[in-house]
């Protein structure tokens, strides 16, 4: 298998998320996607060519992916300017000034969607009409509310965010058959799923009005599965031994639950997968051997 | 029955390069001298060692013809006589086997006597025949099984009557026809099935020691081929002048030294020895002992690593190939020691799996041969040290006991000196400290 | 290059952990970083005197054998500036007698500082090729210029940078 296989391999496992995302939150979805792909290629090949590099730097496909990633991260619909923002971040900035595929230090697809929620907050926060506020939102504030008097809101499906769930759970779908075919390194997707899992359940006391929700609730809320099992397990900006490998599944899995729980950013994913990736070569440093 | 394994017709000249990944080799016949088919024409010692020891390995002519020599190759230009070398005479197996130049023809290059002795002081109780060949698209140890069992066989006596009675297997890929009556295991198994302690470890469920061998643990294995080639020694006293090499896709007879520019082959660039452990053949590349395939060189397009860890997982030694990737590519030697750099065994299984198609094993290989040069350069200098020492130390206690001598004889001078030779005695000025050696170096 | 990585790192390991401000060890280091030849064109008598000189402040690109990658563990040893005039690179030479020629005088025995000549007063003598370090200092001494310096043959098999 090439690299450019691999590539192939993450976009068609996020087929299904990207399938049940459209059917939950409407066409807004594909155009995203079409939006930011277009727009990431063609910053790539420009890029490329200006540098006067081989068009193969531009052709290995990890372009694509990072620009489908931002776009089933963003709301449905985005506007174009902060969707270019985010895109144009991530490839040039992230991915080519620090060297192109394999070298750059962050998760490209992250740093553009960070910076773009921290330069464009009000769309970012705006998801659609279906449900006003995300869960996520409906979670943190209910005003005293306990957890089941908060669920009669729209913002709740069956297990966690009305809609989400289904995202996430076609997520899921995708990322284990991506585990199973040995591209990505399931370690990632279990340090974070039993980590946020473990925070939930800490903060979760059964659904009194201070509870911070359930650990099934934060598994199929937000990005989780987009997190867990397309963004953790990019490995240039992971850890290359086991043991710390599960530390940094581990730490992101905390990261988020943290950001959800305390921080007024709509999602934690970006900023968790981010600090992961701060942290990626001490964990290397700790745990390859001296 | 398999077709006959055809043999490949005797090339305008047969090429020996004297470095190779196993050592250097001496050649033991002048420039322009005549050898006949089986004659000595090189030989390889151990690193460091003199002109009076044995050789651990002999190369001999693969045909009747002219020795030229080069700095870099001996070269043996055939001249279509028929003139033979005398058959082997060693009378013992080990010392046959050293006679007729026998080495691992799996890959290793171990020269085949140093094994069998090592199995014999270790008493070996077992005998793997590896014939498991793991890279796709290799069948010369299949070939030779197919055609061929029969010197196999007397291979496998010759070895087992050798040892003792161990128990036998022969370690197969696939199974084998009927026709041939050997009890057989087939192995099969992700690559590097064939490794000989992956071998020994699911055969006989012995683990060989991290630092060693197999026969550490009593078991002796030897590729199908080595068997072989023993069987033709012992039985027939015949030499290993060639091989079964898969050639393309067929399997030839192919004579030691044979130029790969000179196979038959598609036009373009070849691998030497095995699409996964082999190298790209240069214009003076050529059949070696072990080699045991020359295929066409796909062209691939490295892609930057993406540090996946694929090859971590593919890795048999359980070693983090992609760390030590960018170790070898930053010059960071202390930590590819760290890496486990030297646990390497060279199999390419990080190759298979690289999805950037990164030659990790080149990089591997230069990398290792870079310590070991490192290593080699260090050892001299520590030799040169002691040996400079030791010099001045001598120096210095032969300085200190001539002034102690001439002290006394001033103090006492013997009744047999005359007068005048005491004078002069006294007045020889006192010498200098001997801190530094008293033979300077001279003026620059 | 590279040719002395493994030796460099292990030295640079071991100064680190083991070697701290003692001179004698400091000496000691820089000695392991040497190349060993004993063969004085520092202008000190052996490498350990030169060693010695180092860390009395001599500077650190005097070394032929050595080339500039010693120099340059020599800097990253000690800390100090290793540029200068570069040092010429390091070619590897073994001392080779012509036998027809050479008449027994003994004067290249004493010579070499590492005993790697064998012979006798009026006797033929021969270089040990494994223990010459291609220093050069028998080459002056010798009265009728029978020892040539030969390039060192036994080159190595070496797998190519990929």
């Amino acid at each position: 298998m090439t690299s450019r296989g691999v590539m192939l391999r993450v976009g068609a496992a996020l087929v299904p998320a990207a399938a049940a995302a459209t059917w939950c939150f409407g066409a807004g979805v594909l155009a995203n996607l079409a939006i930011a792909i277009a727009a990431g290629m063609a910053l790539e090949a420009a890029w490329v060519w200006l540098r006067h590099r081989s068009l193969a730097a531009a052709t290995d496909g990890s372009a694509p992916v990072t620009c489908a990633l931002i776009a089933l991260a963003a709301p449905p619909g985005l506007a174009l300017g902060p969707l270019l923002f985010a895109v144009a971040v991530a490839v040039l900035l992230a991915k080519h000034l620090y060297g192109g595929l394999g070298r750059n230090v962050f998760n490209p697809a992250m740093v553009g969607y960070a910076a773009a929620l921290v330069a464009y907050p009000t769309p970012f926060g705006d998801w659609d009409a279906l449900t006003g506020a995300t869960a996520l939102d409906a979670m943190r504030f209910r005003d005293g509310a306990t957890v089941a008097e908060a669920w009669g809101s729209d913002a709740f499906g069956a297990i966690g965010g009305r809609g989400f769930e289904i995202v996430n759970a076609a997520a899921l779908l995708g990322g284990v058959w991506l585990c199973a075919a040995r591209v990505a390194n399931w370690r990632f997707p279990a340090g974070v799923l039993a980590s946020l899992g473990a925070c939930a359940a800490l903060g979760y006391d059964g659904g009194s009005s201070g509870s911070l929700g359930s650990p099934l609730f934060h598994w199929f809320a937000g990005g989780t599965m987009l997190a867990a099992f397309f963004i953790a397990t990019d490995p240039v900006t992971a850890p290359a031994a086991p043991a710390a490998q599960w530390l940094f599944g581990a730490l992101i899995g905390a990261f988020i639950y943290v950001i959800r729980a305390f921080g007024a950013w709509p999602d934690g994913i970006a900023f968790a997968v981010l600090f992961g990736n701060l942290a990626a070569p001490a964990l290397d440093r700790l745990c390859l051997p001296r | 029955m398999a077709p006959a394994v055809a043999e490949l017709p005797l090339p305008a000249v047969l090429r020996h390069p004297l470095a190779t990944p196993v050592g250097r080799f001496r050649p033991s016949a002048e420039d322009g001298a005549r050898a006949r088919l089986g004659d000595v024409i090189a030989e390889r010692f151990e690193a460091g060692g003199g002109a009076d020891e044995k050789p651990v390995e002999v190369l001999r002519a693969a045909a009747s013809g002219r020795i030229e020599r080069t700095p870099d190759a001996l070269l043996l230009h055939p001249d279509g006589g028929a003139k033979r070398a005398p058959p082997l005479q060693a009378p013992s197996l080990v010392e046959r086997t050293l006679e007729a130049g026998i080495v691992g023809l799996g890959g290793a290059g171990y020269p085949t006597h140093l094994k069998l002795r090592q199995a014999l002081e270790r008493n070996a109780h077992a005998l793997i025949v590896n014939a498991v060949e793991c890279e796709a698209g290799v069948n010369a140890d299949r070939a030779l099984l197919n055609c061929h069992a029969d010197d196999v066989l007397h291979g496998i006596h010759a070895v087992a009557d050798a040892l003792g009675a161990p128990q036998v297997t022969l370690a197969v890929s696939a199974p084998l026809p009927a026709a041939i009556d050997f009890a057989t295991q087939v192995v099969d198994g992700p690559y590097p099935a064939g490794w000989e302690r992956a071998l020994t470890q699911r055969l006989l469920g012995l683990e060989a020691p991290p630092d060693g061998y197999p026969t550490d643990v009593g078991v002796l294995v030897l590729n199908v081929a080595t068997v072989f080639a023993i069987g033709r020694a012992w039985r027939h006293g015949e030499p290993l002048i060639q091989r079964v090499v898969t050639v393309g896709r067929r399997e030839f007879w192919v004579r030691i030294g044979h130029p790969v520019a000179e196979l038959p082959l598609p036009p373009g660039a070849a691998t030497v020895g095995g699409p996964v452990t082999g190298w790209p053949a240069d214009a003076d590349a050529a059949v070696g002992k072990t080699t045991r395939a020359v295929t066409p060189r796909p062209a691939v397009a490295a892609s930057p690593c993406i540090r996946c860890g694929w090859c971590a997982t593919a890795c048999p030694e359980g070693l983090l190939p992609q760390e030590l990737w960018h170790g070898i590519a930053a010059g960071r030697w202390a930590q590819t020691e760290r890496l486990r750099l030297a646990d390497c065994i060279e199999c390419g299984a990080c190759d298979l799996a690289c999805p950037s198609q990164l030659p990790l094993l080149a990089a591997l290989r230069h990398a290792k041969s870079q310590r070991m040069e490192a290593a080699r350069r260090d050892s001299a200098a520590n030799l040169a040290r002691t040996r400079f020492e030791a010099r001045n130390a001598r120096l210095a206690a032969r300085a200190a006991a001539d002034r102690a001598k001439r002290a006394n004889r001033l103090q006492a001078p013997r009744d047999w000196m005359r007068p005048r030779a005491a004078d002069a005695l006294r007045n020889i000025p006192p010498e200098p400290e001997p801190d530094a050696p008293p033979d300077g170096p001279p003026p620059r | 290059m590279g040719l002395l990585g493994v030796a460099i790192g292990a030295a640079l390991a071991l100064a680190r952990t083991r070697f701290r401000a003692n001179e004698d060890s400091v000496v000691e280091a820089v000695n392991a970083l040497l190349p060993q030849s004993q063969c004085a064109q520092c202008g000190y008598p052996g490498c350990r005197p030169y060693a010695e000189a180092i860390v009395g402040g001599a500077a650190l690109n005097l070394c032929p054998p050595g080339g500039q990658d010693t120099a340059a563990a020599l800097a990253e040893l000690l800390g100090r500036d290793g540029t200068g005039a570069p040092v010429t690179e390091h070619r590897e030479v073994k001392a080779f007698i012509d036998e027809a020629a050479c008449i027994g005088c003994a004067l290249c025995l004493e010579a070499c500082p590492v005993d790697a000549i064998v012979g006798a007063n009026k006797f033929m003598h021969t270089v040990i090729a494994a223990r010459c370090t291609g220093c050069e200092l028998c080459v002056a001494p010798c009265p009728v210029d029978c020892i040539d310096l030969m390039p060192a043959q036994e080159s190595v098999w070496q797998w190519p940078r990929p």
